[in-house]
């Protein structure tokens, strides 16, 4: 079985069965879309919720411009629209330092960012698991819609 | 951003000004004899510095510093869980090590953070002649992916090389291996090599 690992600003997508992987998501954020009558799953690992400048050519390092892309990418492997749903995962924020939670609240943007862009998609968030100040690693298991999350010391859960 | 060759020599030798200071003033702190092999420099991509510790998902501390000042930027040290153990016996050496909290293993780390960090941009600043102030310490323990990520949102650079620092030190026979990542600022590298005369 495919196991693929997405790593920072990369996006895959697979059919039938296989595993697609986020490790280690800090203030990253993770999102799974499925379509479960095709049984295609694509995942997107996002740096930062929307592009800053012109030279950020990459359109799967950002929430806002990776999400629409990795839906287009499913609907050309013959995905259907209206079936598609999404599960969400990271935007944490590892460090607190006083004084700049401006600089560091970007995991909470990436989450916000996420869901707005979902939203406008008519995508239906089916389950979640963001926030806090820990990493998580992130499984999405296409046979089945199932994502496992994984972490240091606060155990495993299936979203 | 393209960097030449001349630019990462320039890095490296700032890495080693900078970590070598960073490792005298560890000495001091920890009041023994420390040997030291002469700190690696490595240009690495921020992506990529998890693989130095064993991958994305290896459990370890890292101590961070916000760089403030002339450059933004920031400094994060990582070190494995053996390797910050080993580190916190040797500077609390003396005190009853079953007394020691949690609480103040972090306080140790962060304060080991602090010197490190400080010296370390000290250096850079004496070089560059730009002031560069960190900000207080923060710590967590997870995984590297996710503390690395942590760092790269903030600074949004992880196509460009960074100054990673690898240094091993013994400490009466006890190896602690550390590695101290300085990640610039585009505009704070712009800065530094502007300071020296060199364009970017």
């Amino acid at each position: 079985m495919d196991r693929v690992v997405v790593g920072i600003g990369e996006w895959s997508v697979l059919k039938l069965n296989g595993v697609l992987v986020c490790l280690g998501l800090g203030s990253c954020i993770g999102v799974a879309l499925y379509d479960p009558s095709k049984k295609i799953g694509g995942l997107l690992h996002a740096l930062l919720p929307i592009p800053q400048n012109s030279n950020d050519s990459n359109p799967t390092k950002f929430a806002s411009t990776g999400i629409p892309f990795l839906l287009d990418e499913m609907l050309r492997l013959g995905a259907n629209k209206q079936s598609i749903v999404a599960k969400i995962v990271g935007g944490s924020q590892m460090f607190s330092i006083k004084g700049r939670e401006d600089k560091i609240n970007i995991g909470l943007r990436n989450t916000e960012v996420a869901r707005e862009t979902l939203r406008k998609l008519s995508i239906p968030i089916l389950g979640e698991d963001t926030g806090g100040n820990f990493g998580r690693t992130m499984e999405f298991l296409v046979s089945t819609g199932v994502v496992r999350v994984k972490t240091i010391g606060r155990g495993e859960k299936e979203i | 951003m393209q960097l030449d060759s001349m630019h990462l020599d320039i890095l490296k030798e700032l890495g080693n000004i900078g970590a070598g200071n960073a490792a005298t003033s560890l000495s001091q702190l920890l009041n023994q004899r420390v040997d030291m092999s002469v700190p690696e420099v490595k240009l690495l991509k921020l992506r990529d510095v998890p693989y130095l510790l064993g991958g994305p998902e290896i459990p370890v501390i890292g101590v961070t510093v916000l760089v403030e000042g002339d450059g933004e930027g920031q400094i994060l040290l990582l070190f494995t869980r053996d390797s910050a153990e080993k580190l916190i016996k040797n500077v609390m050496a003396g005190f009853p090590q079953n007394e020691l909290s949690e609480e103040m293993k972090i306080s140790v780390l962060l304060e080991v953070g602090n010197i490190v960090s400080s010296t370390f941009l000290n250096a850079l600043a004496s070089f560059t002649n730009l002031k560069l102030i960190p900000t207080v310490p923060a710590s967590t323990t997870d995984m590297a992916g996710a503390i690395l990520d942590s760092v790269l949102v903030m600074e949004a650079t992880e196509d460009d090389l960074i100054i990673t620092v690898v240094t091993d030190f013994t400490v009466q026979g006890e190896m602690i291996e550390g590695y101290l990542v300085f990640v610039p600022n585009r505009l704070s590298l712009e800065k530094i090599f502007n300071s020296l005369g060199v364009s970017l």
